[in-house]
Parts: C-alpha cells; structure tokens; sequence
C-alpha cells in the first residue's frame, strides 16, 4: 500500500488566509490613502478657483490644504479600526469550523477586541496632525495594530492550533 | 506640566509651546549668583509653518532679564516655526533668555504672552492669543 506524500496542512492554510489578506491590505493602506489625498487636493483646488480664491492666505490654518490632508489621513485610519477588528473575529470562527482549538478562538477574540478598544481611544485623543506625524516609515500606529494583531493571529494558530 | 514656573501654552492643534523656567537653584528659583533661563519650546506636528510673537515681561520688581550688568524687565522674540518634516515627526523650535534677580522675594511674577499666526497669512489679526503666569522664588 503506498502512503500519500505528505503535503501542507491545507486546512491551516484556509484557516490563517483571512489575516494574511488583512496583512497585505494593511501593508497597501498608505498607497490608497495617499491616492485619495491627490484626488481630494484636486478637487479642492478646482473649487478653489471657482470660488476666486487664488492664495491661501486668507484661509484660515485650519481649513488650508495642509491641514485637510492631516484630517483626511486621521479620518482614514479612525474609522476602520471597528471594522479591522472583525477580521481577527471572523478568522477566529472560522477556526472553530475547522476544529482548531476553542481556547485560541476565544484568545484570539478577546485579544482583538481589548487592543481595538485601547487604540480606538489613544487615536481619537490624538489632533490629527499629531496622530499623522507620529508614523514609521509611512505606516502609522493603526496600520502597526493591524499588522500586529493579524500576525499575533497566525502565529497562535499555526502553534496551537 | 504642574509646576508653577512651568505652563503649556494655548496654541492651534498640532502645535506645542511649552515655556519653563530652570535653574541650577531649584524648581522655579532664581539666584542672582546662578542665573537661570526662561526657555521657551515650541514643537509643530503640522504642514503649516507659524509665525510665533512672544512678550515676556516681568511684573514684580526683584525678577529681571539679563545680566546684573544689563537687566531689563522683558523679553521679546519673534520666531518662525518651520512645517514637520515629510518622513513625520516634528519641527523643534527652543528660544531662551537669561533671568536674575536684585533681591530676595517668593512672590515674583513673569507674564509671558504668544501670538501665533499662520506664515503669511492675511489676517492683521493673529489665529491665537494667549498668556500666562508663571510664579518664581528669587534667592537674592
């Protein structure tokens, strides 16, 4: 009787899947943002002149372009920490489904519900320059959550699991 | 900041004016043998580069800028604080005077005020107008 070879684990491939896909779309994040930028200046500077405003120097600081841009990029990164967050949660389900063990779901769960809360809060006490300044290498401190908390994820089932 | 010779200015979000004063005597003392500094810092998180005003003056008669040689009861600076830099981070401005004093006293009063406006903005108003007090011992 021959043996099949051995091959990966395809069910912990399917399982860790959603959060290698979060990773890259994190990974992705500051290119899109930076294409809404460009957009979103355009068009500003197309109302702009419609308006007949031909220099910045009448707006006030906290309406020039500068300072929407900040906002744009806060505003951004804000909004999806809620919505990131169900991507750990949903993976973490999945794994039940394929029998992976409870106790890593409900770390799993717990785990990204507690740091979404944490930087949910120290992202919304934050002016948005402030929040937007503070970056590594383009990559702010949600974008960091993200990838961490979705790696965290994978290296628990891929060891537990 | 809770010190009383220590306070954070007032300021546009993003921008951080801090102003302190040190002194090799002890918290917010100044002894005329070991003058110490009023320093002002100013950090700017933003794409907006200001134009800052400060007056300083000293309200109560022991406290003074300056040498004993050459004292004077204010301090004026007009500073130009640069945009953050494209990688992020922040633009550091540190402005500082020296202070002294000609007696002892523990009620002595500086009243520093800063006019923030964004370069070249139109406006003969400024954005931004704050002060503050702060509270220093002279040693004598």
């Amino acid at each position: 009787m021959q043996h099949a070879a051995a091959g990966p684990d395809l069910t912990k491939l399917a399982v860790v899947a959603p959060f290698i896909l979060a990773i890259i779309l994190y990974l992705v994040a500051p290119f899109l943002t930076t294409r809404v930028k460009i957009v979103l200046q355009r068009q500003v500077e197309e109302d702009a002149k419609r308006h007949g405003v031909t220099a910045y120097s009448s707006v006030p600081g906290y309406l020039r372009p500068q300072m929407i841009d900040d906002y744009v990029e806060f505003v951004a990164d804000a909004v999806q920490i809620v919505p990131a967050t169900l991507v750990p949660v949903l993976g973490a389900v999945l794994a039940i489904a394929a029998d992976v063990g409870v106790s890593i779901d409900i770390l799993i769960s717990v785990l990204a519900v507690a740091l979404a809360v944490v930087v949910n809060v120290l992202v919304l006490s934050r002016p948005a320059s402030d929040y937007v300044s503070r970056k590594w290498h383009g990559y702010s401190i949600v974008t960091a959550f993200g990838i961490t908390i979705n790696a965290c994820c994978i290296a628990l089932i891929l060891a537990f699991g | 900041m809770s010190n009383n010779c220590e306070v954070r200015m007032d300021s546009p979000a993003g921008l951080v004016i801090e102003t302190a004063i040190t002194s090799p005597s002890g918290s917010c003392r100044v002894d005329s043998k070991d003058p110490a500094s009023h320093i002002v810092q100013i950090h700017n998180r933003t794409l907006i580069p200001y134009a800052i005003m400060i007056k300083s003056e000293c309200e109560t008669p022991y406290i003074r800028y300056g040498h004993a040689e050459e004292m004077a009861d204010s301090w004026r600076a007009q500073v130009f604080v640069p945009p953050r830099p494209d990688t992020g981070g922040s633009s550091q401005v540190i402005l500082s005077s020296v202070l002294t004093c000609t007696s002892a006293s523990i009620n002595e009063h500086i009243r520093i005020s800063v006019s923030i406006s964004p370069l070249d903005s139109e406006d003969t108003a400024p954005a931004v107008i704050d002060s503050a007090l702060l509270l220093v011992e002279t040693l004598g």
